[in-house]
């Protein structure tokens, strides 16, 4: 209620209550947004949201298929039917942040194609597994399978080839030409083996191909080295013969949560605290006790990378005192394929 | 105003005044309903166990911060528009100006200071820019020939403190925009800008458009807000109860939910399906409280260390640390217990 009469201060009066009234609406505007925005706009899920999401609330036992061959990485011992190995420390490591107590914890031998399906036998049946954790590479072809959602990796190794010592040198695959190389079936070096021109044969487990090898029915193994070393390093007689056959593509393990998009988020959850807690030394443990100290008799082959993989961000709702215990994740970036 | 018009108002205020009690009493019902699932004989059930005293507090804890806004909306947008109206008298046809001049200078420094301490950070900008605005149309109100009074109530003081906010939000706001929470961002960046085109009149033409309407939109949803948001809030304890099996005696299945009572022979639990279960409590070998999702903050942003969907009580107040996750909070028998 101003008094000027003048035209110019009127004018200036005017525009001034024009820009004030502009602001009002823009305050109005502002603050229906927010309201509409926190009502409607929950952001990401919570843990306890996505455990509910997953189905494992009110779920008694977490059932994981892993292998039981394998030393270093997943072996059952004949005795105690006790589990031990890499992919169990990691498989426990990720239950136990899912609420699983270890005894609540079950593993099931999985064979490698039963991998997909989510598929492991129990005695005479086979039952669903909730994770997979089962020197399991990541690839495009098993990504885009039904039952097949990669978590992020666990482990980096490559491929590589076991002799018996007096073998000649194998630098690549093609001085494999012609013998008769044992493989995991449905693995991702049976393929390159093959191409390579040599007599491939596929086993479903791996101490099947190393028991034909030390008869002299096979001259060579391959698959990942880190499953390799296992033996090499047990090897009673100590005459296996870790060859690097020089390839560049990586072997990204991850864990298949059997298409549960939900159970993906909390897996991969764990691996990034995993990698970003610098009190959580469990993965860091799990490579001492089961794989670096197969290192030494493996040589020249390296047999996996002994820092655990990058992890993309998990955004989840948290409490403020979690966020202080683990870096507060970035908005998601376009996600770096993990295929190798 | 004639006197039969005031009479007509007397009238739909007693009306008015009629119908306040009646909203909490209604929303208390209604969370009851809400939470037996609809169910009525659950209803009843809940009705004759759940304390008045417990309700009423929840009721108070979750919408403390809605008296605040009440008072500072309607004593701002009442103060805007009696400024900007061609005339008092034309003012003085508003509910809403009438109302904000009944509004003592005390009861907004009150509330004032209330809504400081029960709003979260992320509103506090809102806040400084109404309590900005409230005085400033007030000085320019009663004191509106003293040139330089107006100008440093309704200019300079609106800068300085717009400076000082911008001094200790600016990380935050940053913060904000990268982790891509736009509508926290602009909460904490724009009302402080604006604070001083808040403190003085807009066209009197338009001067109800942006008081008195969105005052009575604001009047209409407001109890649709406060239901939608008393409706989520927990009234009742969750807690899981690890069972014995009637046989073996072995801790045999969890009972997770809400505990309505307990008596010397069982424990009545609302299952998170809206199924009453009464449990004895022989069987119950443990039990433990859970806490409830909902509640968990979805901001990443902080000022300096607080986060912006916490108030200042929350934040100045012990909060409990991080808890290992208790497998009964998820089901499970618990093999520690």
């Amino acid at each position: 209620m101003s008094g000027e009469t003048a035209p110019g201060p009127r004018r200036r009066v005017l525009s001034m209550r024009v820009l004030r009234f502009v602001a009002s609406v823009a305050v109005l505007v502002l603050v229906m947004a927010a309201v509409v925005a926190f009502l409607v706009v929950k952001g990401p899920p919570s843990e306890q949201e996505l455990l509910e999401r997953a189905g494992l609330t009110d779920k008694l036992e977490l059932r994981i298929g892993v292998k039981d061959d394998v030393p270093g990485v997943a072996l059952r011992d004949a005795d105690t039917g006790q589990f031990s190995g890499f992919d169990i420390d990691i498989a426990y490591m990720v239950a136990s942040d899912l609420g699983f107590r270890r005894s609540q914890v079950h593993f099931y031998p999985i064979e490698p194609e039963d991998r997909s399906k989510m598929q492991a036998r129990d005695g005479n049946r086979f039952v669903t597994v909730d994770l997979v954790v089962s020197t399991y590479s990541i690839t495009e072809e098993r990504e885009k399978l039904p039952r097949v959602t990669f978590s992020a990796p666990y482990l980096l190794t490559e491929q590589s080839v076991v002799t018996i010592e007096g073998h000649s040198t194998v630098q690549s695959l093609e001085d494999l030409r012609g013998e008769a190389v044992c493989t995991l079936g449905t693995s991702t070096s049976q393929t390159a083996v093959a191409k390579a021109g040599a007599n491939v044969f596929g086993k479903n487990r791996l101490s099947e191909c190393f028991t034909g090898l030390r008869s002299g029915q096979f001259e060579a193994v391959t698959t990942d080295a880190a499953m390799l070393a296992g033996f090499v390093a047990t090897d009673p007689l100590q005459r296996l013969q870790h060859h690097d056959i020089g390839l560049e593509a990586v072997e990204a393990w991850g864990i298949n949560t059997g298409g549960n998009e939900d159970l993906r988020t909390l897996v991969n959850l764990s691996l990034y605290r995993s990698l970003h807690n610098p009190n959580d030394p469990r993965w860091e443990e799990a490579f001492d006790r089961n794989l670096r100290h197969e290192q030494p008799v493996n040589l020249p082959q390296e047999i996996a990378e002994e820092h655990q993989p990058d992890v993309d961000p998990v955004r989840v709702r948290q409490w403020p005192w979690d966020r202080d215990k683990f870096p507060p994740a970035e908005p998601a970036q376009p996600a770096p394929s993990t295929s190798r | 105003m004639t006197g039969a018009s005031d009479g007509a108002h007397l009238r739909n205020q007693q009306w008015f005044l009629t119908l306040i009690p009646a909203f909490p009493l209604v929303l208390l019902v209604l969370r009851l309903w809400y939470l037996s699932k609809q169910d009525m004989p659950t209803m009843l059930l809940l009705v004759r166990y759940v304390s008045p005293l417990g309700l009423l507090s929840a009721l108070v804890i979750t919408l403390l911060w809605v008296l605040p806004v009440v008072v500072l909306v309607g004593r701002g947008l009442g103060a805007l528009l009696l400024v900007s109206a061609a005339s008092r008298e034309d003012a003085m046809r508003s509910w809403l100006v009438r109302a904000s001049l009944r509004m003592p200078d005390w009861v907004v420094l009150v509330v004032v200071a209330l809504a400081a301490l029960t709003w979260q950070l992320r509103f506090l900008p809102v806040l400084v820019m109404v309590t900005l605005s409230i005085f400033g149309l007030s000085v320019r109100d009663r004191y509106g020939s003293y040139r330089w009074q107006v100008s440093a109530a309704c200019v300079a003081l609106p800068l300085v403190v717009a400076a000082g906010v911008y001094t200790w939000i600016g990380p935050a706001v940053v913060a904000a925009f990268r982790q891509g929470e736009t509508v926290t961002a602009l909460l904490l960046l724009v009302p402080i800008g604006l604070a001083p085109l808040l403190t003085g009149p807009v066209p009197a033409r338009v001067a109800r458009l942006v008081t008195h309407w969105p005052a009575m939109v604001a009047a209409l949803f407001a109890p649709f807000l406060i239901g939608a948001i008393f409706l989520r809030a927990p009234i009742l304890p969750s807690i899981a109860l690890e069972v014995h099996a009637a046989d073996t005696g072995d801790p045999a299945r969890v009972v997770r939910g809400h505990e309505i009572t307990v008596d010397d022979r069982m424990t009545t639990v609302l299952d998170s399906a809206g199924i009453v279960q009464f449990v004895l409590n022989d069987r119950i070998a443990s039990k433990t409280l859970c806490a409830d999702s909902w509640v968990v903050p979805s901001s990443m942003v902080d000022v300096h260390g607080w986060p912006v969907e916490q108030t200042a009580l929350e934040w100045i107040a012990p909060a409990r640390g991080q808890q290992p996750a208790d497998p009964r909070c998820q089901g499970r028998p618990d093999p520690a217990s």
